[in-house]
């Protein structure tokens, strides 16, 4: 029999594999355990992973040898189980107490890791090695010192252990590691501090090798042996210049090492060279460093080398000084340190004294109140913290003069100094100084009676609320905010009226809300406004309205209402907006009103931005949100105002606020506010929402990005496309540039299996020559000329999805070939009616595409084609025009497509251009997971077992148990299939993959006979993401309680991966989730009171219990892994 | 002030450029009279890292901008359009450290340099302006701590709810909260709850990709450079900017992103500044060990028997965020205990603490979140990381800050650098 090149490809990958894997006939018979033991990782949680990480181990030192072995280097393949169930063992081998496990676990993986032919997967075991390994793991990883790639997780691995033995290993491998490795070889001696290397490294340290000479310079230094003194000293003083900051940081390193070990002298030498050497402002940063440690060294004894700083001109030396004051503590210190500030420079003494301060000290006390007086003002500034935090209450009759002063930072600091008293001791003399201060310190004397609730102090704000000067107002009416009552109310309305200000007559409606708000009883706190607002004339109604939604309740909303319909204009428009501005959703229906009504357009847009603004408050289900913006839309005339409530719908991020959006995409009017919202929302920052690198929303950023007048902006959306389909998995086949990624066509499959690697590599040479004279890129796009053959990807494919956009001219003619064969149909619309898309090869299969979605001749068009085994799927221009269909094999017509091979552009004789190719890999199933021993202990019970259909009735031709799955087959049937058992609250899961425009449906609580849906109740299931259901109703989209329950969109994940799903049906509680989140959540009686959604009659949720069961829908969904647990 | 998150790339650009405007130092000559600040009295900064939030750092006011470095030229060159003349572009941190005209160092690289380049920082006499979270592990943020101290450097971390802005979706400032604990209604010890029943939503976004296929390293970024004293591992996009979050080498998934912002407020609350949990245990699937993903629940008791429950599933729907003995605080400031707004109205306020950079920077005085107490809160973050990748529960010496009889976890508290890098 004739083999494939592929197939022969992955023979050899298998023996390959085989080989690493150790004893061939051990492997042979672990190999089906352990492949059944990884499809059960990762594990729910840690319980779990010990439970399977402890199977693996009692399988022996064979299976964690197998499991190295499906280890696979970066990009060869989903390895991730492997990954996981590797570093579970690692994790649970470690833990104490199990040195059996421990030992049989890393002498595996360090004998894989020896065995394994690629490096990345070797630095990959030893970083497990690296959680679990002990002392027997330094003589293997001590293997890797001298090689490059692994030289450095090795080290590491070695470092995190810390076995004995270690440093010996180390130096060992430093005679014999090249140049480069011997950086990591050196760093790792410093951080083991051992003596041993000492003598090694100093010759080092005078390296030509920038990198060695200053990693062994830190290596010594961070040892700390004496002998290394003189070459740390040498190398701060004639270090290069780029290496100048480091020395002296470094020979500190080396001084604080010495001080640890007893060499407290030494270290304080060291210390003290550096202090004096670093004293320029400049470089003040090392010496304040050294202190530090000069600081550490002698304690209290340090005092005068910390006086001494204060005469330095830096600053920030002398700053450190200070923080270091406080590790010496005492009434004579503080003593001294007044004596230096009487003698410091001004900018020295301030900072003495706010040091002084900090520190408590109250015998400081005098020297800082006189400090009070000094002629320098940074001085005082100091000292007015510093007195209030030693002397409390009694310096206050030295603070009060501050309030006076005409420095504006004098009166704040006298201002913060009163705040942090209580209320008795500042404000009797704070009111009595007000009237004789100066505007900016009366100002800021209020506001400390503000702060400190002075209620009975209000009379005198309120005389200053009349005051000439803005400042002193503007004081008095925040402080006003802080202490009216209700009954101040008159008082507050009175300079409401009077007030021109527009920031005044803000501030005062927030104190006259604030006043209200202090009634304890929430109903009753407008009755002051509303009776204020009969009596007012227009002009004081207009602004009392302004107030009321600060003071919410359902008689202001009415006296809201009411004023809507006053007689004058100014009153009705204050009413408007006060409606408008509503906190909360009571208003909408109001808002509403005026909308339909008004004639006026100023009133409906504030009434219509309202609206949206109370929508997007609310806390109804976003799908409701959307419902009300949807309708709301409608309400008014004017594509001016649509644009609120286009924005407005941004605002409920998601697929289904995208997709309502992108319905005004084809409006004149309101079609750039919709872009500029669509784009929004996928340029937000949110870094992966699944749904944006979707079918949906990639086709409708193309469309945004088609209509886009201005290049920016369309080179914009086009980065974002790219940037989105990238997060989804995509890869860009074509790099706009050149032919990179692309190679010529040799022969056809068969003929390629025939030929030698030799001859093979021959005819590519003379391929790619041909490939280059006539495929070329120009603009951005991939231009063939007429002549010459097809393109083809530099790999091959299994499964995949892949996005190209085509072109071509009059009676033009391609495709593409998939996995090496042909083909997905490219024509000339007008010669070829049927239209492009189509297996053109299929004799038993359908060939003809299901329509004619084709642009016109000379136009682009896009192709999504999705292949997944042997079947294909093609939307083009986002309509299906193959449904899942069998691709036939042309090459080999007796057997079925092959699993691998590249994908072509098919050269046809006449030029084509293609862009924008993206793929996306796949993933093949790994073995079906089964019950995990924690849902067993939780009562969860099998529903298939993995092998037949036992215990299920119904279409049980349809169905059929495959590989652990349940598949539909529509051909055979495909009805429904249900549980024989009947069941009434229970939580239900398992894992599906749906194909290209999947529909079945979960039925639960259902009978055996009539529609599920209606009769039952249906769990949608549904690719939802198919351009064939993009019209469809929330209640529609997959996971809803089939048209009662709208479900949440955008979570499922690409097809041909498998999904998770759980289902609880408690009572009249239903909840979804999928893949983690919760997507319905209903209680199935408030969700269908009043009617369900869908207008129809739904007898079956009345109902208790009854049957789960698939619902056939004609299409192709796997299912597995099911499993249910009833709840009493 | 800064506000997190969720601007859109155009908003975004638009305050960038105002606030850049801002920045120009005018001349003394041009302004004159009374209230100008000197120009030697003006603070000067650079950010090292000028992706993502670097470029928000850019225009965080206080300080001038004098110098901006990235190991990506697309983002060297990105920042420096945005800055305006003037500032300088460096591809290497420690060339922006010898520049002595610099006052503050931002650090928005990924968590994985924050230590290096903040110990560094503080050893070169720079203050430090650090984004959240503060490091990557514990051993790191103890270093970082000690090279801060002796130097007598400021340093901040990038989050500030434990001194403004209502906390999340909480409904109120943390002040209020804070005496509503001290006033001791609600007894002792408390139990706070963050999930979404308590106004805290946590982000899932940030997970990894597994299998990834390597590509080549685009031209712009030096990668060996990015990865420092991370593993090498092969290049892919997502692992670098913007989805670094999602890989343990780098940081640590949505925890990493947004833990500080939500627990140091709730360590600040819990008077807990200055030791850290005993116990931490996690509700998780199983990690891999490259890519972080998702998890359920993380619990952390402190030794006075105070718990903080993380509730990623947002389970506890009932949850008050603070539940003490005598009484509970629900999102909003609703409480159980009657009349508590008022009660607590009467109470003092807490003690002012220093909440602007540039006043702690110029007064010398330790900043609110600092690097003792934002090292603690970043704790609690790098406790839930272990306890997450570990899946077993832990005991932790808040003293000696190691985990108590297992190696394992204490090897991940302390992970070796790559060299030359090293603490």
């Amino acid at each position: 029999m004739r083999r494939t090149q592929a197939q022969v490809v992955i023979a050899l990958a298998l023996l390959v594999a085989a080989a690493a894997g150790g004893h061939a006939e051990d492997a042979a018979g672990l190999r089906p355990k352990v492949t059944a033991l990884l499809g059960r990782f990762p594990a729910a949680n840690g319980a779990d992973r010990d439970a399977l990480a402890a199977e693996i181990l009692k399988l022996g030192p064979a299976a964690v040898t197998e499991v190295c072995g499906r280890v696979l280097p970066p990009g060869g393949g989903d390895d991730s189980a492997a990954r996981f169930a590797l570093n579970g063992v690692a994790v649970y081998a470690a833990r104490s107490g199990a040195e059996r496990d421990r030992l049989l676990a890393v002498r595996a993986i360090l004998d894989a890791a020896r065995k394994a032919a690629d490096k990345d997967v070797k630095a990959f075991l030893i970083s497990q090695v690296q959680l679990a390994g002990g002392a027997e793991a330094v003589k293997p990883l001590a293997a890797y010192l001298t090689d490059e790639r692994l030289a450095e997780p090795a080290a590491q691995a070695l470092l995190a252990i810390r076995a004995p033995g270690t440093e010996a290993a180390f130096l060992k491998a430093l005679d014999a590691a090249p140049s480069p490795l011997r950086v990591t070889i050196v760093k790792a001696l410093g951080e083991l501090r051992g003596r041993e290397a000492v003598r090694k490294l100093i010759p080092l340290a005078s390296s030509s090798d920038d990198r060695l000479r200053q990693t062994a310079l830190f290596a010594l230094a961070n040892i700390g042996d004496p002998a290394a003194g003189p070459v740390l000293e040498r190398a701060r003083l004639a270090a290069p210049l780029y290496e100048r900051s480091g020395a002296p940081a470094l020979y500190l390193l080396y001084a604080r090492r010495l001080v640890e070990s007893g060499r407290a002298a030494e270290g304080l030498a060291v210390a003290r060279s550096i202090l004096k050497y670093y004293s320029a402002p400049a470089e003040s940063h090392v010496a304040a460093n050294a202190l530090g440690l000069v600081v550490s060294v002698l304690k209290d004894r340090a005092l005068p080398d910390l006086l001494a700083v204060l005469d330095s001109p830096s600053a920030k030396l002398r700053g450190a000084a200070l923080e270091l004051a406080g590790v010496i503590p005492g009434s004579d210190a503080s003593q001294r340190w007044v004596e230096k500030a009487a003698e410091a420079s001004p900018a020295a003494r301030a900072e003495i004294v706010a040091m002084l301060g900090r520190r408590g000290d109250r015998a400081a006390l005098p020297a800082v109140r006189e400090a009070l007086r000094s002629p320098d003002q940074a001085v005082r500034l100091a000292a007015i913290p510093a007195a209030v935090r030693l002397g409390g209450a009694d310096v206050l009759p030295d603070i009060y003069p501050f309030f006076s002063s005409p420095e504006a930072e004098e009166v704040a600091a006298a201002k913060e100094a009163l705040l942090g008293f209580e209320a008795g001791r500042v404000v009797p003399e704070a009111a009595r100084l007000i009237e004789e201060t100066p505007p900016a310190g009366r100002a800021a004397l209020i506001g400390v009676l503000a702060a400190k609730g002075a209620r009975d102090r209000i009379d005198l704000v309120f005389a200053q609320a009349q005051s000439s000067e803005p400042s002193v107002r503007a004081a008095a009416i925040a402080g006003l905010a802080a202490l009216a009552e209700e009954k101040d109310q008159a008082r507050l309305l009175e300079l409401l009226y009077a007030a021109s200000d527009s920031e005044e007559t803000a501030n005062l409606q927030k104190a006259i809300a604030a006043a209200a708000g202090r009634n304890s009883d929430p109903e009753r706190r407008a009755d002051g406004l509303i009776g204020f607002m009969a009596v007012a004339p227009a002009a004081k109604r207009a602004a009392l309205l302004r107030v009321l939604p600060r003071v919410p309740g359902i008689k202001a909303l009415q006296a809201a209402v009411d004023a809507t319909h006053d007689k004058d204009p100014q009153v009705q428009s204050a009413a408007v907006y006060a409606l408008s501005q509503w906190p909360d959703f009571k208003a909408a229906g109001e808002l509403v009103r005026i909308v339909s009504t008004t004639a006026n357009k100023k009133f409906l847009l504030t009434a219509l931005e309202g609206y949206v603004r109370l929508i997007n408050g609310s806390d109804v289900p976003a799908w409701k949100k959307l419902d009300l913006l949807a309708s709301a839309v409608s309400l008014p005339k004017d594509d001016a105002d649509k644009k609120a409530v286009l924005r407005g719908i941004a605002e409920c991020r998601g697929p289904a606020a995208f997709h309502m959006l992108a319905g005004f995409l084809d409006d004149k009017e309101l079609r750039a506010t919709a872009a500029q919202a669509l784009l929004g929302m996928a340029a937000d920052e949110a870094p992966e929402e699944r749904w944006l690198s979707g079918h949906e929303a990639i086709s409708i950023l193309r469309r945004v990005e088609a209509q886009a007048d201005d290049p920016a902006e369309k080179e914009q959306v086009s980065r974002m496309i790219a940037d989105r389909l990238r997060q989804g998995g995509y890869i860009p086949f074509f790099n706009g540039r050149d032919l990179g990624g692309w190679k010529g066509l040799v022969a056809d499959p068969p003929a390629r299996a025939k030929m030698t690697a030799e001859e093979m590599k021959k005819a590519q040479a003379a391929a790619d020559e041909r490939m280059r004279a006539h495929w070329r890129v120009a603009d951005g796009l991939l231009v063939f000329d007429g002549q010459g053959e097809s393109l083809c990807t530099l790999k091959d494919y299994a499964d995949f999805e892949m996005l190209v956009d085509w072109k071509i001219g009059k009676a033009g003619d391609s495709g593409i070939y998939l996995r090496g064969s042909p083909q997905v149909q490219i024509w000339d619309p007008e010669a070829n009616p049927e239209g492009s898309g189509g297996l053109y090869n299929n004799q038993k299969n359908p060939r003809k595409p299901l329509e004619k979605a084709d642009r016109p001749v000379g136009e682009w068009n896009t192709f999504r084609i999705i292949m997944i085994g042997e079947r294909v799927t093609v939307y083009l221009n986002d309509r299906m025009v193959v449904d899942n269909t069998v691709l036939e094999n042309y090459w080999e017509r007796d057997k079925p497509i092959y699993p691998l091979g590249q994908i072509e552009l098919q050269a046809h004789g006449n030029p084509l251009w293609f862009r924008d190719i993206y793929v996306r890999e796949i993933p093949r199933d790994a073995a079906a997971p089964v019950l995990a021993e924690s849902e067993k202990d939780e009562g969860f019970i099998a529903l298939f077992d993995g092998s037949g259909l036992g215990g299920w009735t119904g279409d049980t031709e349809g169905y059929r148990a495959e590989d652990g799955r349940i598949v539909v087959h529509p051909e055979l049937g495909g009805g429904n299939l249900y549980t024989e058992r009947e069941y009434a609250d229970f939580v239900l899961r398992f894992d599906f993959k749906l194909t290209p425009g999947a529909n079945n449906g979960i039925g639960i609580r259902a009978p055996l006979e009539g529609d599920a849906a209606y009769a039952g109740m249906e769990i949608q299931v549904l690719e939802d993401g198919s351009p064939v259901y993009w019209t469809l109703q929330p209640y529609q989209y997959h996971g809803s309680v089939y048209g009662v329950v709208p479900a949440l969109r955008g979570i499922l994940r690409p097809v041909g991966e498998w999904n998770t799903e759980e289902i609880t049906a408690r009572g009249r509680r239903i909840t979804v989730v999928v893949n983690g989140t919760r997507i319905v959540e209903t209680d199935l009686d408030q969700a269908s009171a009043g009617g369900t959604i869908d207008y129809r009659d739904h007898p079956g949720l009345s109902r208790e219990r009854g049957h789960i069961g698939f619902l056939g829908h004609g299409s192709i969904v796997d299912f597995r892994n099911l499993r249910v647990k009833e709840l009493k | 002030m800064p506000k997190p998150h969720r601007l859109t790339r155009r908003q975004f650009l638009g305050r960038t450029l105002t606030a850049g405007a801002a920045l120009t130092i005018v001349p003394r000559r041009v302004l004159g009279g009374p209230g100008y600040t000197p120009p030697s009295d003006t603070l000067t900064k650079a950010v090292v890292g000028v992706g993502g939030m670097g470029r928000a750092h850019l225009a965080y006011p206080g300080a001038a901008l004098l110098a901006v470095c990235d190991v990506d030229d697309g983002h060297l060159r990105t920042a420096l359009d945005l800055s305006g003349p003037g500032v300088k572009g460096y591809h290497d941190f420690r060339e922006v450290l010898e520049r002595p005209d610099i006052d503050i160092v931002h650090i928005a690289t990924p968590p994985h340099w924050h230590a290096l380049i903040s110990i560094a920082a503080a050893e070169a006499g720079k203050d430090v302006w650090c984004e959240k979270p503060m490091t990557r592990t514990i051993a790191e943020g103890r270093e970082v701590v000690r090279a801060v101290g002796r130097t007598g450097r400021i340093f901040r971390v990038n989050t500030w709810f434990r001194f403004e802005d209502p906390f999340y979706g909480f409904g109120s400032e943390v002040r209020p909260i804070n005496k509503v604990v001290r006033s001791g209604l609600l007894g002792w010890p408390l139990k706070a709850t963050i999930g979404a029943a308590t106004g805290f939503d946590w982000k899932f976004y940030w997970s990894g990709r597994t299998n990834l296929r390597p590509e080549p390293v685009p031209p712009e970024l030096d990668y060996d450079f990015w990865l420092g004293p991370a593993p090498w591992k092969p290049y892919h996009p997502h692992r670098v900017h913007g989805t670094f979050r999602g890989y343990w080498d780098y940081d640590g998934g949505g925890l990493g992103d947004m833990g500080m912002h939500y627990l140091d407020p709730v360590q600040f609350l819990l008077g807990k500044d200055d030791t850290s949990p005993v116990e931490v245990w996690a509700d998780a699937p199983q990690q891999h060990p490259d890519a972080c993903g998702s998890w359920r629940r993380i619990e952390m008791r402190y030794a006075d028997g105070c718990v903080i429950i993380l509730d990623g599933e947002n389970r506890d729907r009932n949850a008050a965020f603070l539940e003490g003995p005598q009484g509970k605080l629900f999102r909003g400031f609703e409480s159980d205990i009657p009349g508590l707004r008022d009660r607590i109205a009467a109470l003092p306020d807490p003690e002012l603490q220093v909440t602007d950079f540039a006043e702690a920077v110029r007064t010398r005085r330790r900043f609110a979140l600092n690097e003792r107490n934002g090292h603690r809160s970043c704790t609690l973050v790098n406790l839930g990381k272990i306890a997450v990748q570990l899946g077993r529960p832990l005991r932790f010496d808040p003293d000696k800050q190691e985990f108590i009889g297992d190696d394992e976890a204490n090897r991940l508290a302390g992970q070796p650098m790559r060299a030359p890098w090293h603490l």
